[in-house]
């Protein structure tokens, strides 16, 4: 156990960096949320206990890259986290095509929450970016949970 | 209810509670500086990796994004002429203020204020957010509610610091709300962040007067302002004889996707790095 989350959180990091460094400096506007594709991952390969653990301190660890207000991060991974594990018995979740399409949703679900939060009229915020943003979430996806499958194999722990 | 179950509902449990606390906290700040280590290495890591993409942006910037350059420099060169003896003829509006000004007894403001340079290292990890991570902190005499500006206006306040980076709170963000002043007019108002590129600025009454392109500045009111900062220029009035006050849509005079260069303003008989 103790393996497994450490190499996801090593993975979490470099996810991190490429979220507020890298992928703003190429376009300044555009955010892409690597976050909802590990959670996807760790919901399919990992127990629930160690997603949560996961989740948990991986949106904490997000808190000092944003100006949101202190744990309302962290409540929008864990309403993610604990609809997706409902939905896992309802949905195959395996399935590359569901799993761009939850990361799709939940992520513009997520802005439009900050948008709320912050008392903004809907739709006030630049509408490409947001798109963009959300079709390479969505993208990425498939990617993300395929990482997290293969640090559980290397790390040769059964859920 | 199987063992496994209690066991899943319990964590939830935890979690959902651990959340509220962290909700409760409100806006404390102190909570991240916890994580501060994080942001720390990421702003070691960050010029190291983000070099190579400088160097490519610079090969682009400086070499094939200079066609018409030739046009522009001439036109420059004509803006500057203007901009000189625009220059000489405030040069001598300030001294004369400063003269006025000394003989009232009062200090001048800008001689309080000193420039502290720093660069953009990240942005807000959403795309709602509007907050900047910059190269220099705490050991670079950055201290939280410190001014930031850029050579054209006002850009924000800094709400955290680590000893080598600072978290910018830019003045387009819904969270910011600072005094302001029409420097035409003087009607003061509240400058608010809308998470765009446009400001509001609210409590203005409909009887004042305000015309699209005045000033707007820092009315210096609440202390952490200096006053006289530019904040942006009236782009929208909006009138409504039925309701107290009119709906002001301010244009900042920095744009906020374009920053790359920003000045902390500290106080004097501080040295930066």
């Amino acid at each position: 156990m103790v393996r497994t989350q450490i190499s996801l959180f090593g993975i979490l990091l470099i996810a991190m960096f490429l979220e507020t460094f890298i992928v703003p400096g190429l376009w300044s506007t555009l955010r892409v949320d690597l976050l909802i594709g590990m959670t996807i991952g760790v919901i399919i390969h990992l127990s629930f206990s160690q997603g949560l653990v996961f989740v948990m301190v991986a949106s904490l660890a997000l808190q000092p890259f944003s100006g949101a207000r202190t744990g309302f991060i962290p409540m929008l991974y864990l309403f993610g986290f604990f609809a997706i594990e409902l939905l896992k018995s309802v949905l195959y979740l395996e399935n590359v095509q569901t799993q761009l399409i939850l990361a799709v949703i939940f992520n513009v679900i997520f802005v439009e929450a900050y948008v709320v939060s912050l008392d903004m009229p809907l739709g006030q915020t630049e509408i490409w970016p947001l798109l963009a943003g959300s079709l390479l979430t969505g993208v990425l996806c498939p990617l993300m949970v395929m990482v997290v499958g293969n640090v559980k194999k290397a790390c040769y722990e059964p859920s | 209810m199987g063992h496994g179950n209690t066991h899943k509902i319990l964590l939830a449990v935890f979690a959902i509670g651990l959340v509220l606390i962290l909700l409760s906290l409100g806006q404390d700040r102190s909570l991240s500086l916890s994580s501060n280590p994080m942001r720390e290495g990421f702003s070691f890591f960050g010029k190291g990796i983000t070099l190579p993409f400088s160097f490519v942006h610079g090969l682009w910037t400086d070499y094939v994004a200079l066609v018409n350059t030739r046009q522009e420099n001439k036109e420059l060169r004509k803006e500057l002429q203007k901009t000189q003896v625009l220059c000489m003829t405030m040069q001598e509006v300030r001294s004369e203020n400063e003269r006025l000004s000394a003989m009232l007894g009062f200090k001048s403001e800008h001689k309080d204020f000193q420039l502290y340079p720093a660069r953009l290292l990240g942005q807000d990890i959403t795309n709602v957010f509007k907050t900047v991570i910059v190269d220099r902190g705490s050991r670079n005499k950055f201290f939280t509610d410190m001014p930031v500006v850029s050579p054209l206006g006002l850009v924000g306040r800094v709400i955290t610091t680590s000893p080598h980076t600072s978290q910018v709170l830019l003045i387009t963000d819904p969270n910011s709300a600072i005094p302001a002043i029409i420097e035409e007019t003087r009607v003061k108002g509240v400058v608010k962040g809308a998470g765009t590129n446009v400001l509001n600025l609210e409590y203005v009454r409909s009887t004042e007067l305000v015309q699209v392109g005045s000033t707007v500045v820092t009315s210096g009111l609440e202390g952490i302002f200096p006053k006289g900062m530019k904040i942006g220029v009236v782009r929208e009035v909006n009138r409504d004889p039925h309701k107290i006050f009119t709906k002001i849509l301010v244009a900042p005079s920095v744009e906020m996707s374009k920053i790359e260069g920003i000045f902390g303003v500290g106080r004097n008989g501080t040295d930066a790095d």
